[in-house]
């Protein structure tokens, strides 16, 4: 070989000893770092399940940024004077491979040069690379090997929370739904329940609004809503004195101010417009207001719990797929709980009530439901066989004292369809239903019954 | 071919370690200094030594002379020393019945010459120099004069005594190839002068190099060649030590008024290629660049108001420079 051979094989192979292990340092690097996102995406799935299109999406995105890291990487080459500054460094050569390079790329007849050059070659032949850059394990390969086996470990916990990625598991999205709900219910639950027993203890102070401060007081939303329709039907009938009025609307005002909950502000709203009514046929439609505006919060409620009850249940079913129970929470003391009052109107046309407090048999509570909408349909079903025209007067007070079994969507109305679609409270906003009812309140006939809602 | 080059390496190696080691004989403690006044000498450069009184500079100008057989001369400068007291000047002489102009040559016609205490002269004495020093030539009159090679000026200024004394211009200041700080010898080294200087029989040297071997070790030293890495951070380097961008330092934009000229990577070279004949080597490093750096640039750098006010010393921002420029690929 000659003297260029050998300062050129030198060089090469210092590049190539100088290229791996710099990129067996910068991909064991770059795969810790890749892990260390999935291990903090990992963690986080365990407190709050991640869909398997969420884990899909960024585990290929960080492999993705992997493969462009690792391809950027290797394309990055180093030249052949910046492995003969290294190997003159290395070596302690002091810039011999480096000048004999320069020189064999830009030649000149000197004696000098080509003594020069024999020299390097010479050094070049005792330069033992593998000495220089000896084969070494970076210390990034320890920690990529560390996440590693963190991940690893993350996946397989015993938990019934946990999902093993490595075995392309993960949450349904109905779980992931179901949780967050869940956490929200329960971060409620209590929130709310504090507010009703403060607006309790206030309606307390009126005679008429008893009932409906102790129901609010157990949690029973339902049972405040029966409550206070029975309490409309009492003054339409005239039976409540001027005094107990004057009494319940101060109450109520007071009851009004109670520090607000984004949940029961509707509520709270229709206290105060109760307050405000002066006349008789107004306190009527106000308290049923008030009384819908609680029993849809209490369904909203019931609807929370039963998905975060429907997730315990599915994680359930999934940890023991043989296991056919359904986990109940036992109630606690001041719960909300579902209504179980019995009177007029109340109790069994009211929707499956109750929150986090379900009866202990759930399956029992389910069966009654079905049971009841079976009755429904074959009410209905009769109706339209006999084909008898309804008593409107006997349909209107079965409404007014909550004995009809049929939805209130379901009864046949003398609406027209904008009439009916402007009463659909699910499209209704709540800033809008005060105008909405002025609005019907102004063209309703003069001297007519107050219009049902 | 090689063989050649080896020849002419060892022979220089050989005559400067002899040169060494017989100055050596009188100068004690000094290896540097002797090492930078000859490296000069070999560069066809000259030596501004700073020093505090009564350290030998003359002494090791006078036994440098000795050892290689040249001509040496001395001048004192003083506040009232004139041009022609050191260039020469032109005399009336009789010639017969006739009488003629004849050049009388001043003490600066020598192959070494000490300018002692250069700094206590006048600017315009001190100028006389200029010519010598940059051209070796010597112009009276309408008449330049040839001064004999090798021709190297080795000036010395006391840095502590101040009064009456002219700073050297900075044209001067450039023309010295190097500026070599003379330290205090230490109590071992004082007890060998104190020895060698108190007895009846004082050291002596030899002679051992000619014009002739100085030349050709000269001619050696311009033979050793330098890649264009090496001289490109020799360039970077003095290019830093100017205040202006990109390559200035931060030391040199707040301290530095002016850098080094184009002399100064110029000394960085040759100063590099002898100190890498001397380490056996047929190339400069950027390590042979860096040894020399301190002697080569410390008086290229000129203080602004900034740095004198702070007391700055040019070594200061030339090791900041050094540090920060990078070897070049």
């Amino acid at each position: 070989m000659s003297d260029r051979e050998i300062i050129i094989q030198l060089l090469r192979t210092v590049d190539w000893r100088i290229r791996v292990n710099r990129l067996f340092h910068e991909l064991t690097l770059g795969l810790s770092v890749v892990l260390a996102a999935l291990i903090l995406f990992k963690i986080w799935d365990l407190f709050s399940p991640l869909r398997g299109l969420t884990i899909g999406a960024v585990t290929a995105v960080l492999v993705l940024l992997f493969v462009f890291f690792v391809v950027w990487r290797i394309r990055e080459r180093g030249t052949l004077e910046q492995a003969a500054a290294l190997i003159d460094r290395k070596a302690g050569l002091r810039d011999e491979i480096k000048t004999a390079f320069w020189f064999l790329n830009n030649p000149r007849s000197s004696a000098w040069v080509e003594q020069q050059i024999q020299r390097a070659a010479k050094s070049a032949r005792n330069v033992d690379v593998l000495r220089a850059y000896p084969s070494m394990i970076p210390r990034t390969s320890y920690i990529a090997g560390a996440t590693v086996l963190l991940f690893a470990v993350l996946n397989f916990i015993p938990s019934t929370a946990n999902h093993n990625w490595l075995m392309l598991q993960a949450a349904t999205p109905n779980q992931a739904h179901a949780k967050s709900a869940a956490n929200d219910t329960v971060l409620d639950k209590q929130g709310i329940l504090k507010a009703l027993k403060e607006i309790a203890e206030k309606l307390h102070q009126s005679e008429l609004l008893e009932p409906t401060a102790d129901s609010l007081a157990d949690g029973d939303l339902y049972g405040a809503a029966n409550d206070l329709r029975n309490l409309a039907e009492q003054i339409a009938r005239g039976e409540a004195t001027a005094d107990q009025i004057q009494e319940m609307k101060a109450a109520m005002a007071v009851a009004a101010n109670t520090k607000k909950k984004a949940e029961l502000e509707p509520a709270l709203q229709e206290l105060a417009d109760t307050s405000d009514t002066a006349e008789d046929d107004g306190i009527y439609e106000e308290l049923s207001e008030t009384a819908q505006v609680l029993q849809e919060l209490a369904e909203k409620l019931q609807t929370a719990a039963q998905e975060g009850e429907s997730y315990q249940a599915g994680k359930t079913t999934d940890d023991t797929p043989s296991s056919e129970s359904v986990q109940v929470s036992d109630s606690a003391p001041g719960e909300l709980k579902r209504s179980n009052t019995s009177g007029p109107g109340g109790g069994s046309n009211a929707p499956p009530g109750g929150l986090a407090q379900l009866p202990k048999s759930l399956e029992a509570k389910l069966a009654l439901d079905v049971k009841l909408q079976t009755e429904v349909v074959e009410t209905v079903e009769a109706n339209k066989a006999q084909n008898k025209p309804k008593d409107e007067e006997e349909i209107s007070q079965a409404t007014r004292q909550e004995r009809s079994k049929v939805d209130y969507r379901n009864v046949k109305s003398d609406l027209s369809p904008a009439q009916k679609d402007l009463l659909n409270q699910d499209h209704v906003p709540w800033e809008y239903r005060a105008l909405i009812k002025g609005y019907f309140q102004a063209i309703r006939p003069q001297g007519a019954a107050p219009a049902k809602k | 071919m090689s063989s050649v080059v080896d020849q002419q390496v060892e022979t220089f190696q050989e005559q400067f370690k002899r040169v060494r080691q017989q100055v050596s004989r009188v100068i004690v403690g000094y290896e540097e200094i002797i090492d930078g006044v000859f490296m000069s000498l070999l560069a066809n450069g000259h030596v501004l030594l700073e020093g505090v009184p009564g350290l030998g500079k003359t002494k090791l100008v006078s036994t440098l002379s000795a050892v290689m057989h040249l001509k040496f001369s001395r001048i004192q400068f003083t506040p009232d020393l004139m041009p022609a007291d050191i260039t020469g000047t032109n005399i009336v002489q009789l010639s017969g019945e006739q009488r003629i102009l004849q050049f009388q040559p001043g003490p600066i016609f020598a192959n070494l010459v000490l300018a002692d205490e250069v700094n206590r002269a006048t600017p315009k004495t001190q100028s006389a120099l200029l010519e010598a020093m940059e051209e070796e030539t010597v112009t009276v009159g309408k008449q330049t004069h040839k001064l004999d090679s090798p021709f190297f000026v080795l000036a010395t200024q006391n840095p502590i005594e101040m009064e009456g004394t002219y700073p050297l211009p900075e044209a001067q200041l450039d023309r010295f190839l190097m500026k070599l700080k003379v330290d205090f010898p230490s109590v071992s080294n004082l007890h060998t002068i104190v020895n060698r200087t108190t007895t009846v029989k004082e050291p002596t040297v030899d002679r051992i190099l000619g014009k002739g071997e100085v030349l050709q070790m000269r001619k050696t030293v311009r033979s050793v060649p330098i890649a264009r890495p090496i001289q490109d951070y020799a360039i970077r380097i003095a290019m830093a030590t100017h205040p202006r961008p990109p390559y200035a330092h931060a030391l040199t934009t707040q301290f530095v008024r002016h850098g080094a000229s184009p002399r100064g990577p110029q000394a960085l070279v040759i100063l590099g290629k002898i100190r890498a004949l001397l380490n056996n080597r047929l190339y400069v490093s950027c390590e042979d660049i860096r040894s020399v750096a301190y002697g080569v640039l410390r008086h290229r750098i000129l203080l602004n108001f900034e740095g004198e006010a702070d007391r700055i010393d040019p070594d200061t921002i030339i090791k900041g420079i050094l540090e920060s420029t990078p070897e070049t690929v």
